[in-house]
């Protein structure tokens, strides 16, 4: 069974970037076809759907919990339909269990991903007494469901990051998914992408890294940091940024007619 | 939701990977060329498509008229969008892997519209995408009242939806409803110019005598050809074993099941109605976990405890085909 082009590709670029540095992908999250298309005609890479910018585009608010795993199948064909480019699903926390993993895995893939995201920030908590995010073995569990439900599309754990997680934390989580067999790891933050140099043992690095902007930050120049030790840089508010930046324009072409 | 678990075979032999892009295009295409014809059920959802895999049918159609009465509970006079048959189609093609032919009514519009549509009934999982040269809005080929495209507008279609598959081995089959209204003479030669445009196969639909059925077979000897089965229609009612003689290679029952689902429907909720229980015709229902063993629970549990191995999910009720415990 051979994996399409756009998985190929990806993945080779993936890994080449583990030796050769500067050679980062750029993401943008698109919510349709004809964003999809203006985003590879601005030049990124690959393009990113689901998660809360989606739901800010459907719904009208960042919520992802707002979005079914069939909300974002359909937009992922609408984009599919867009080129053969890399194109990254953002499976929230699965949707349930290792069997709804699964099953979001598949649908994901069948729809046309290259790769599909797991976040282990639980989408709902069971109840208050739950931390903010799934215990480890918990989260490889659904890593383990999603990886055994893939044909050939890259697995990624989306590594949850919280201004008051220590450095060790975030490694410790890092190198268990990678350790359970996370093809690729993102790493979420609403404060600027972690040194990861500064991370001391970089032995988790043998995967590929990439870092998710949040929904107030702007990928900015301090990025050097991120173009070298961050193979991915996935930018899921591009769109309600770029409008929420012609607000005057709009204003202004109201009173044109 | 649940595990893939493939009963389909093409010629005896399981297919293991139809949703890898062309694989199930490919099986149809090779057996196609093959006696006996092969019988095709209409689906209208996950299950009714389920249900004939089961049943160990070898492809299905996916019936626009089926969904029209299932989702909609109207006839079909073209009321069925485009999304809304990817979606049956999607959801069927998680579910199974047997070779989906997928009926694409007129294409939704004109050329443009049906490349765009036979790109996506392809990355929905569909195995063919049959077109038909009924104008907009269309209706069902048993119906009165249709009207028509002109015949190098058809054939411009049939030549936009071959160069819009992705997969070669996607089958495009082109429909002609013409003949009730323009006679056997006039469909002939509408479907010689849908076959110089590429159709893979030709369905020249309500034969109206069994002169219609050997003039077509003897037209097309080259071409696999399509035959509909439609109960209490106006053509003549032949088996698949008939039109294999005859030299069909694909037969559809588009609608058979779905009229075996109202059918029971209405003595199932007669009895209920006037006994107050379904006691009369527990004989003739599938309990609870039966239909659940059809629809792959313990499978699904299987799954679940390579995961978790305090994974639970059995049914409270008997998995055997008995009287109790019907639900």
């Amino acid at each position: 069974m051979i994996a399409p082009a756009h998985i190929q590709s990806l993945e080779t670029r993936l890994q080449s970037r583990v030796s050769a540095p500067n050679t980062m992908i750029s993401a943008a999250g698109v919510f349709d076809h004809f964003g999809a298309r203006m985003a590879l005609e601005a030049g990124y890479d690959a393009l990113l759907v689901g998660g809360a910018a989606l739901a800010l585009s459907r719904y009208g608010r960042p919520v992802a919990q707002l979005l079914s795993p069939e909300a974002i199948t359909e937009a992922l064909y609408v984009v599919r339909d867009a080129g053969d480019m890399p194109l990254i699903a953002d499976a929230a926390d699965g949707f349930g269990n290792a069997l709804h993993v699964a099953a979001t895995v598949r649908a994901f893939e069948f729809a046309g991903a290259s790769v599909v995201q797991i976040s282990d920030r639980p989408l709902r908590r069971r109840d208050r007494s739950e931390g903010p995010r799934f215990a480890v073995a918990e989260m490889i569990g659904k890593l383990k469901a999603a990886l055994d439900a893939r044909r050939y599309c890259l697995i990624a754990a989306v590594v949850e990051i919280e201004p008051d997680d220590s450095r060790a934390s975030v490694v410790d989580r890092t190198a268990a998914y990678i350790e359970a067999g996370a093809d690729l790891i993102i790493m979420r933050s609403e404060d600027k992408p972690l040194n990861l140099s500064a991370m001391g043992d970089s032995s988790f690095l043998p995967a590929p890294i990439g870092f998710e902007w949040g929904q107030r930050l702007k990928p900015s120049p301090e990025a050097d940091l991120l173009a070298k030790w961050y193979n991915l840089s996935l930018y899921p508010f591009l769109f309600p940024q770029l409008l929420h930046g012609a607000r005057d324009d709009l204003r202004a072409s109201r009173t044109m007619y | 939701m649940a595990p893939r678990l493939s009963m389909a075979t093409i010629d005896g032999v399981p297919v293991t990977d139809t949703a890898a892009p062309g694989t199930s295009g490919l099986l149809l295409k090779r057996r196609l060329r093959r006696k006996p014809a092969l019988l095709a059920p209409g689906a209208f959802d996950a299950l009714s498509a389920l249900m004939i895999e089961q049943a160990g049918f070898e492809a299905m159609f996916i019936s626009g008229s089926g969904i029209s009465y299932t989702q909609l509970a109207r006839p079909d006079i073209g009321l069925i969008s485009l999304d809304q048959l990817c979606q049956v189609t999607r959801r069927v093609r998680d579910r199974l892997e047997t070779p989906l032919i997928v009926d694409a009514d007129n294409g939704f519009g004109d050329a443009i519209n049906v490349e765009h549509t036979v790109r996506a009934l392809e990355r929905a999982g569909a195995s063919a995408v049959l077109i038909d040269d009924q104008a907009f809005p269309k209706r069902a080929g048993a119906l009165t009242g249709k009207t028509f495209v002109t015949p190098a507008t058809m054939a411009e279609k049939v030549r936009a939806a071959v160069n819009a598959r992705r997969e070669a081995n996607t089958l495009v089959i082109a429909r002609t409803d013409a003949l009730p209204h323009e006679g056997i003479e006039a469909s002939l030669a509408r479907a010689h110019l849908y076959v110089e445009a590429g159709a893979d196969a030709l369905f020249i639909d309500q034969p109206q005598s069994l002169e219609d059925y050997q003039r077509i077979a003897a037209e097309f000897p080259d071409t696999p050809l399509v035959a509909n089965m439609i109960e209490g229609g106006s053509s003549p009612a032949l088996s698949a074993s008939e039109l294999t003689e005859l030299g069909f290679g694909l037969v559809i029952a588009s609608g058979s099941l779905v009229r075996g689902f109202a059918a029971m429907a209405e003595r199932l909720l007669a009895v209920l109605k006037r006994d107050g229980s379904t006691a009369a015709l527990s004989d003739q229902l599938l309990t609870f976990g039966a239909l659940n063993e059809r629809l792959g629970l313990s499978q699904i549990a299987d799954q679940g405890r390579r995961f978790d191995p305090a994974f639970r999910l059995e049914t409270l009720m008997s998995t055997h085909d008995d009287k109790e415990g019907g639900q």
